[in-house]
């Protein structure tokens, strides 16, 4: 249809502001939340001390930060119609410094952690100018440079172990005004997103990956887009890895590969379309949730633990179902 | 020469070894509007684009208000005050009506952040403003049809409030009412001081709109003068570089014959068609008309097997099942499709693999393309349809766009269809290649082939049609023949009902 005839004769009323409407295109990013309340409330029936449970809150929630700070940063490069597997390199490069060169205790260690941020925007920004000023997909980029900081971490730590500053241990455990410290990270992951959202920065990102050559007529700088984007993504990852080192207290030097699809679960789960131009980083972290759910799921069923990798693959490929039909839709 | 006004010199362009633009000139005024005609490929496009900043000129100058302007980005044009609608429109799917037409000037915008309440509201104010009501600025484009799409893009410029509006193209798919608003702000713009270049194919709306006109042929100015003082037919001429008899081609000598080629019997698909039955005899142009969006789409896709439907469909007595594309083109059912780019052609392919590629078992044996037919098969098509190019192996996007669709339609010749469908196949193409598409239309019918063919101009149904059927919320809403085929029945036909509107 196009415009009706009556658009140009009795005018809609213009005094409230419309409001953004829940639309068909929305339901993919909402359905995270129904997976991770469905398998919360099947586990919460069958077993609730896996979720009430003295220190199962914590417990749990100590394994979603890492994937839900990788899946955030991984949402931004799916946003520009990208995707960033080198993450895994990220991860696993930091780790194998955390448990061998940078373990200082006390405050030493502070420099020493912004180091390996500083490492992880390094290797965000030399992935970001490859896909931004080569023609080189950024399936391929990432590709390579996860195998690179892979090898190096390797060179770094060449078995699982190391030993992890005592003080970084302690930092990441425990809680803060009674609440796991897992559970403030998470929530502040979502504020960020909250808070983001709004900014020009993802109006951009969204611009991309909806239509590059549109995007570019709009006088978006989509080089220096692209850039900050892998950029985000490869500081999310030193985060992660800051997050899990301290947690196994050890570092390993491919502990990072386990990262790079179940990100990508995470972020397709969540609803973000691969096709770029569409996605919320909340949904990607809901999308962590559920995912990691499943295993639990299958301890509160008793049932042997080869089912949890098969209804990981099962609930993926539900979820990405339901969202290509949707969008299809959406699309016509 | 006044102070405010937009002057190129020499201005020079080229891909990849083609020259679209070898020195043209222009000059405009403020207060006026300008428009710039020509035929596809003749470098209109290639300037709106270097004007935009969307490419960069091999050489020539640019002068807009008397300061020298440097256009190499869409940044800079921007800043210089130049605002373009585009041909293929620039807003972004996946953000709302208000992102878009606020795109790099939110109203508020603080630590980067863009207040989204005061960005709708601003929307929304601007729209109203704009004499726009009914689109709600917190969709999605996405969701919108393609004449909304095309008039918020127009609001979208002007709401930059350039000193040089560009509009490429603007009405393709607006209503005549809607043509109306958009002419009517684009003289409100130049009356107040602005300078409005207007690209368009349809010589009416020129006439209508503008105070000067540019002649572009060949990626040189050939001609430019007041409006009042260049006739519709020196306009043409000055576009071929020759002077045409006629756009259309003489109707058919008598009626067609009375075999039923195809027959169509209650053919639906809901929502969008619901129930059309018809017969297309043998050598016979029969036109769809209508309103955009009235199931003429649904029509075409469902005889072409893209989209399912029910009903019956018998082509030359034999039923057909519909249900992929491969049973239509073995019933001897071709779509020449609207959008060349993305449903007709593969645009990295050559020529010859385009057009060979809808015939390939003609030309095969045991599953290997023979050379030789091959050649022969594509040599002819090449050669009836006077395609512009460079040898066969160029690749097709590098052809202008009234070469693309002569491609298309080799291709579906080469097919020899015992019915063929055209969706819109001439939309954005020059009125040269319509005319030559027009002529192969005809020499197809006398060939025995049966056209079926849905347009938005209602001046092909007009000339072209034996019989016209008018489609109204998947229905058909009438069926005009002979004497009946006039443009004031169809448009009244199409609007239907109470209000009887005369066309622009």
């Amino acid at each position: 249809m196009s415009v009706s005839p009556e658009a140009f004769g009795p005018r809609t009323p213009f005094g409230r502001v419309p409001r953004p409407r829940f639309g068909v295109a929305d339901l993919p990013l909402a359905m995270a939340y129904v997976y991770v309340a469905v398998i919360a409330g099947a586990v919460f029936i069958l077993e609730p001390a896996l979720l009430d449970g003295s220190g199962a809150m914590g417990a749990n929630f100590s394994l979603v930060v890492p994937l839900a700070l990788v899946a955030f940063g991984q949402t931004l490069a799916m946003l520009t119609r990208g995707i960033d597997l080198s993450v895994g390199g990220v991860i696993s490069l930091s780790s194998a410094l955390l448990a061998t060169h940078l373990n200082a205790r006390g405050w030493l260690l502070l420099p020493e952690l912004l180091a390996i941020v500083a490492l992880g925007v390094l290797i965000g920004c030399l992935n970001g100018l490859m896909i931004a000023f080569t023609p080189i997909q950024p399936f391929i980029v990432t590709l390579a440079t996860w195998s690179i900081w892979d090898g190096v971490a390797f060179g770094v730590l060449p078995i699982e172990g190391g030993t992890v500053s005592p003080t970084l241990v302690k930092a990441a455990s425990g809680g803060f005004l009674r609440v796991p410290k897992s559970v403030w990270v998470v929530v502040l992951l979502l504020l960020l997103w909250r808070w983001l959202r709004a900014t020009r920065f993802i109006g951009d990102l969204v611009a991309i990956g909806s239509d590059e050559s549109r995007a570019r007529l709009l006088g978006v700088r989509i080089g220096r887009r692209k850039l900050q984007a892998y950029a985000a993504t490869g500081l999310l990852a030193a985060l992660a890895s800051i997050w899990v080192t301290a947690q196994t207290q050890a570092g390993s030097p491919d502990g990072g590969d386990q990262f790079i699809l179940n990100s990508v679960a995470a972020v397709v789960i969540g609803g973000t379309s691969i096709f770029g131009g569409k996605g919320s980083a909340a949904s990607s972290i809901m999308g962590s949730i559920a995912f990691l759910l499943i295993p639990i799921l299958v301890f509160a069923l008793n049932l042997s633990s080869f089912w949890s990798i098969f209804l990981e693959g099962l609930v993926l490929i539900v979820a990405v179902t339901f969202n290509s039909i949707i969008q299809t839709r959406a699309r016509r | 020469m006044s102070d405010r006004s937009l002057v190129i010199s020499g201005l020079r362009k080229s891909f990849g070894g083609v020259e679209a633009l070898r020195g043209a000139d222009l000059a405009c005024h403020a207060g006026e509007t300008h428009a710039l005609i020509g035929e596809n490929g003749a470098g209109k496009s290639t300037l709106v684009k270097v004007l935009s900043g969307a490419v960069r000129a091999d050489g020539g100058e640019i002068s807009l208000n008397g300061k020298t302007l440097r256009v190499d980005s869409p940044m800079q044009a921007r800043a210089a005050g130049i605002a373009t609608v585009f041909q293929e429109l620039s807003l972004i799917p996946d953000l709302t009506v208000a992102s878009n037409l606020f795109y790099g000037i939110e109203p508020k915008v603080r630590a980067g952040r863009v207040d989204r309440r005061a960005l709708r509201r601003a929307a929304a104010l601007a729209l109203e403003g704009l004499g726009i009501g009914g689109i709600d600025v917190a969709r999605n484009v996405r969701e919108l049809s393609l004449g909304e799409r095309q008039i918020l893009e127009v609001c979208k410029a002007l709401i930059r409030e350039p000193s040089l509006l560009i509009l490429d193209e603007p009405t393709s798919a607006l209503l005549p009412e809607e043509v109306q608003w958009l002419f009517g702000k684009v003289r409100e713009f130049a009356e107040a001081g602005g300078i409005a270049l207007f690209i368009s194919h349809r010589l009416e709306e020129i006439e209508i709109l503008s105070d000067r006109v540019t002649v572009l042929r060949g990626g040189v100015d050939v001609g430019s003068g007041p409006i009042a003082e260049m006739a519709e037919a020196r306009l043409v001429e000055l576009m071929l570089g020759r002077p045409v008899e006629r756009v259309f081609p003489a109707a058919a000598a008598g009626p067609g014959s009375d075999e039923v080629v195809c027959e169509i019997t209650n053919l639906a698909s809901p929502p969008r068609l619901r129930g059309v039955t018809m017969a297309i005899h043998r050598g016979e142009i029969v036109g769809v008309g209508g309103l955009q969006g009235q199931g003429q789409l649904a029509l075409f896709l469902s005889l072409f097997g893209v989209i399912r439907s029910t009903g019956r469909v018998a082509v030359r007595g034999r039923e057909v099942r519909l249900r992929h594309p491969r049973a239509a083109l073995d019933a001897g059912i071709a779509l020449v499709p609207e959008d060349r780019a993305t449903e007709g052609l593969c645009m990295t392919l050559s020529v010859r693999d385009n057009i060979s590629l809808g015939s390939l078992s003609d030309i095969s044996t045991a599953g290997l393309v023979s050379q030789t037919k091959e050649r022969s098969a594509i040599a002819l098509a090449a050669s009836k349809l006077r395609i512009i190019m460079q040898n066969l192996r160029q690749e097709v996007g590098a052809l202008s766009g009234g070469n693309q669709q002569k491609v298309i339609l080799g291709r579906v010749l080469a097919q020899h269809p015992a019915l063929l469908l055209m969706y819109d196949a001439t939309r954005g193409v020059d009125v040269g290649t319509k005319a030559e598409i027009y002529r192969l239309m005809r020499e197809q019918c006398e060939a025995g082939t049966a056209i079926l063919f849905y347009s938005t101009d209602v001046q092909e149904l007009v000339n072209l049609a034996d019989r016209v059927f008018v489609l109204h919320d998947g229905q058909i809403r009438a069926h005009l023949e002979g004497e009946e085929i006039t443009e004031s029945r169809i448009v009244a036909e199409s609007v239907g009902g109470g209000v009887r509107k005369q066309v622009r």
